[in-house]
């Protein structure tokens, strides 16, 4: 008796939350407008600004106390980052909780929760989800299948956790090669295709209802350096910027794009004071509001980056500016005590200003918008994620995907301009060959495929350069071979590769990543890019160097032969 | 794990790491932040050393110009200096460190791994407002407040002079005049600091040494003998107080334990201790 007691009341449990649920405002109604208007009207200013705020929790797991300041503010999304995630069953049980929290809230309003997984270099979820080729790769086959597919594995991944929003796709195109924190991160530098390739990735994770934003608008790949480290400067005037970065852009919004990230860039021609575009009324409110008709949202980049902080202003101030410029998400990740502040300032700027407020409220109404149309609709990624399922529905997902990531790598593989049609596979099964990498899967994968091939493994840390001792083990040890497969994949092993420039007629290129680093170790070499550095790509390599296939990719941005760093 | 110096590269990982650590490096992290087009020169020349684990920064050591270091070790039980790394990059940095200053137990574990004898130590009570919240209007006061500017400067150096060395000096001989003017001018460049003045003769300051992305850290409070007990520094508060909320920051201070009118002022304007601090004296 006492155990069917237990039994009952734990039924009671799990039920009445979700009965209740329903019973809520944001579950009730059909009309979207009409469900969002009317929470609108009856919201605190509490709540009202918990819509927009996006924090993240502290640690690898969510605590009490992100859970506990998430309810009292209402606060409307969760951003995780690679920080917080320990393993992935915890992470959908994470998941689940907050959005139980989210939902016992009074008009009962599900969170957005959202991610970076770009697929190939940038995936902040790492652990079993798939390390696909990437958007250059997918830039280089320039098949928008390829794109709709990868935006429709990753992002089934990501509902299998409860992810419903993903920071991708990146639509910045690779224009200035020093842009190393983009890199093969960009589609192309072609703002046709980036806009294309961007839409079919959007089409494809819309599928399973997980919502893209775009970014880093208005265009991080002119950007020679980093705005998680300075203020980057991009000198360019409005009809050039509209002709060429904000073209995918354009056509994204024409297909219904929901989101997209504010850059912390900063554009002298475009706007008056030194000031990043996510802190520019001139860029998001006039430029991408009015002029390019977008009504999705404008969320932030991370508001605690450097470029974002160039000023005399706090975080809160920031932030304020942020709201006042026409973001309606405002992205932090640091401590509990920022966001109690972030909170109670931007509270306060509410009560006495009432343009402010009006401003919050039309944000609120966005993301209201966004919420009911993707998390109330059939396709909507689950609120309360299985924990114990993850392995299986993650099994699922591969399964379903079968080879596609290997089809796709294959079609992305790229010749350089110089051995174009001219290598012939056989060569390596006749001589001698080490392989050198700073990947083990690259040479496992090689010697699977070539069992007499010895493999030299390298550091691919110090990432900028490459230690004195490891250029001459290297060089001590190829003298040895008919054949080099020469594994490049970061500015440390393209010096590597530059001190071997003598050898060049004997080692063969495989690119990972960046092509670009290739200028540094000159263009004499046989060289193949495959962009991505997962089993698929390692895959793609080995057979493109043994013949199974004809390499068919084209390079997705102009590299100069005589383009030196 | 092994420690190294940062390098240009390093800045962004090491705010990623600082600002987790805000409230105990608001000092480090105003540093860097004011720095940011300097930065790289900083980390280039050695300014910091850091203690990584899978990418990432887990602690580290900041290195002040005029040799005061400042560890932030939120992973203390893993700061353990090998001698390789104690002999190749602590010490020869190290024999020029005049002081160290941060959280009790990192500069205590930090002295004693890299086997820093220090030669004073001064105890502090770290007391934060957080956050700051907004005080009535003004009460009427025959004193008059307002920022201080560059020409006041050098007005305020005899009371600069007596604060450092009532307050901070461990030895008068260490004060320096024009080291102390030059920092004064650029604080008043730089931060925020009010000033008292009774028929136009300045009595006291007070004011911020430190910002952060959500603090500032309050420093150089001192009011001349003869107008002590008059709630002038209550008055000046106050008005930091005020900015602070009008910024979205919060505050936080050291004052001496012994310091009891202080303590009870900070206390009355809802500061609350949450931790203790030192500065461990070394070479002089």
């Amino acid at each position: 008796m006492k155990k069917k007691g237990v039994v009952l009341l734990f039924i009671l449990l799990i039920v009445l939350p979700l009965a209740g649920q329903n019973n809520k405002m944001f579950w009730k109604g059909d009309d979207n407008e009409k469900t969002a208007v009317g929470i609108i009207d009856n919201m605190t200013n509490t709540e009202l600004l918990g819509q927009i705020l996006m924090f993240s929790p502290r640690n690898d797991s969510v605590d009490g106390e992100f859970i506990h300041m998430l309810e009292r503010n209402g606060i409307g999304s969760v951003k995780l980052y690679g920080r917080n995630i320990s393993d992935l069953e915890k992470t959908a049980r994470d998941i689940g909780r907050l959005q139980s929290a989210a939902l016992n809230t009074r008009f009962g309003i599900p969170l957005f929760i959202a991610t970076d997984q770009e697929g190939g270099w940038v995936r902040h979820i790492k652990h079993e989800m798939s390390t696909t080729p990437g958007s250059m790769a997918i830039g280089a086959s320039s098949f928008p299948y390829d794109a709709a597919m990868a935006g429709y594995l990753i992002a089934s991944e990501l509902a299998v956790l409860g992810v419903n929003m993903n920071f991708a796709p990146v639509v910045d195109l690779y224009i200035a090669h020093d842009a190393y924190v983009i890199g093969p991160r960009s589609f192309s530098d072609d703002p046709q295709a980036a806009g294309i390739l961007g839409t079919s990735f959007m089409h494809g994770q819309q599928k399973v209802g997980v919502i893209s934003t775009a970014k880093h608008f208005p265009g991080h790949g002119r950007a020679e350096t980093d705005s998680h480290l300075v203020l980057p400067t991009i000198r360019i005037d409005y009809s050039t910027l509209k002709r060429m970065d904000l073209y995918p852009y354009i056509m994204m919004i024409n297909e219904g794009l929901p989101a997209i990230m504010s850059g912390h860039l900063y554009y002298p021609q475009l706007v008056d004071s030194i000031k990043p575009a996510s802190l520019s009324k001139r860029i998001l409110t006039d430029i991408l509001r009015k002029d390019l008709g977008f009504e999705g949202l404008i969320i932030t980049d991370d508001m605690t980056m450097v470029g974002a902080n160039t000023g005399e202003d706090s975080l809160p101030v920031s932030c304020r500016k942020a709201v006042e410029a026409g973001n309606d998400i405002i992205l932090v990740g640091m401590t509990y005590q920022s966001y109690r502040n972030i909170i109670k300032y931007l509270l306060a700027h509410m009560k006495t200003n009432t343009e402010f407020r009006e401003r919050v409220r039309q944000s609120v109404k966005r993301v209201l918008m966004t919420k009911l149309r993707y998390l109330r609709a059939e396709n909507a990624v689950n609120l309360q994620p299985d924990p114990a399922a993850v392995h299986e529905n993650l099994e699922k997902v591969k399964s379903n995907a079968g080879s596609f990531f290997l089809e796709q790598a294959c079609r992305g593989v790229t010749a350089f301009e110089k051995n174009k049609g001219e290598y012939n596979p056989e060569l390596l099964r006749k001589s001698s060959v080490l392989v050198i990498s700073q990947f083990d899967e690259f040479i496992t994968a090689g010697r699977e495929r070539l069992p007499s091939a010895d493999g030299l493994l390298i550091a691919y840390t110090p990432y900028h350069s490459a230690r004195k001792r490891t250029i001459e083990r290297v060089m001590d040890t190829i003298d040895g071979y008919d054949t080099i497969i020469f594994h490049l994949s970061n500015p440390n092993s393209a010096q590597v590769l530059s001190a071997c420039s003598e050898y060049s007629d004997k080692i063969i290129v495989i690119s990972s990543l960046n092509p670009v680093h290739i200028r540094e170790a000159g263009f004499d070499f046989t060289a193949f890019a495959v962009f991505g550095t997962g089993r698929e790509s390692f895959a793609a390599a080995w057979g493109a160097l043994l013949g199974d296939f004809v390499p068919s990719g084209t390079l997705p941005f102009k590299l100069k032969e005589n383009e030196k760093k | 794990m092994k420690w190294k110096r940062a390098k240009e590269r390093h800045a962004g990982m090491l705010l990623e790491f600082l600002k987790c650590h805000e409230e105990k490096s608001i000092a480090p992290i105003s540093f860097l932040l004011s720095n940011k087009n300097y930065h790289g020169r900083y980390l280039a020349q050695g300014g910091a050393l850091v203690q990584m684990e899978n990418h990432e920064i887990i602690n580290a050591v900041m290195m002040k110009p005029g040799f005061i270091c400042m560890p932030v070790l939120p992973r203390k039980d893993e700061f353990k200096a090998s001698i390789e790394d104690l002999n190749s990059i602590f010490l020869p940095l190290l024999q020029s460190v005049f002081s160290a200053a941060g959280p009790s137990s990192w500069i205590d574990m930090f002295c004693k791994s890299v086997s820093l004898q220090p030669q004073t130590c001064v105890d502090y009570d770290y007391m934060v407002l957080e956050p700051a919240v907004q005080h009535g209007p003004q009460e009427a006061s025959a004193y008059t407040i307002k920022k201080a500017c560059v020409k006041d400067v050098e007005e305020l150096m005899p009371l600069q002079r007596d604060y450092e060395l009532e307050e901070v000096l461990v030895k008068p001989e260490l004060y320096d005049e024009s080291g102390s003017r030059a920092l004064l001018k650029r604080q008043v460049r730089e931060e925020i600091i009010f000033i008292a003045l009774d028929k136009g003769t300045i009595v006291a300051k007070s004011g911020t040494n430190a910002k952060s992305y959500t603090y500032y850290q309050i420093g150089g409070v001192y009011t001349k003998h003869e107008n002590r007990r008059n709630g002038l520094q209550q008055i000046l508060m106050k008005k930091l107080c005020q900015i602070a909320a009008d910024n979205g920051r919060s505050l936080a201070l050291f004052v001496k334990p012994e310091n009891h009118a202080a303590i009870r002022l900070y206390k009355s304007l809802g500061f609350n201790k949450t931790g203790k601090y030192s500065i461990y004296y070394m070479n002089f």
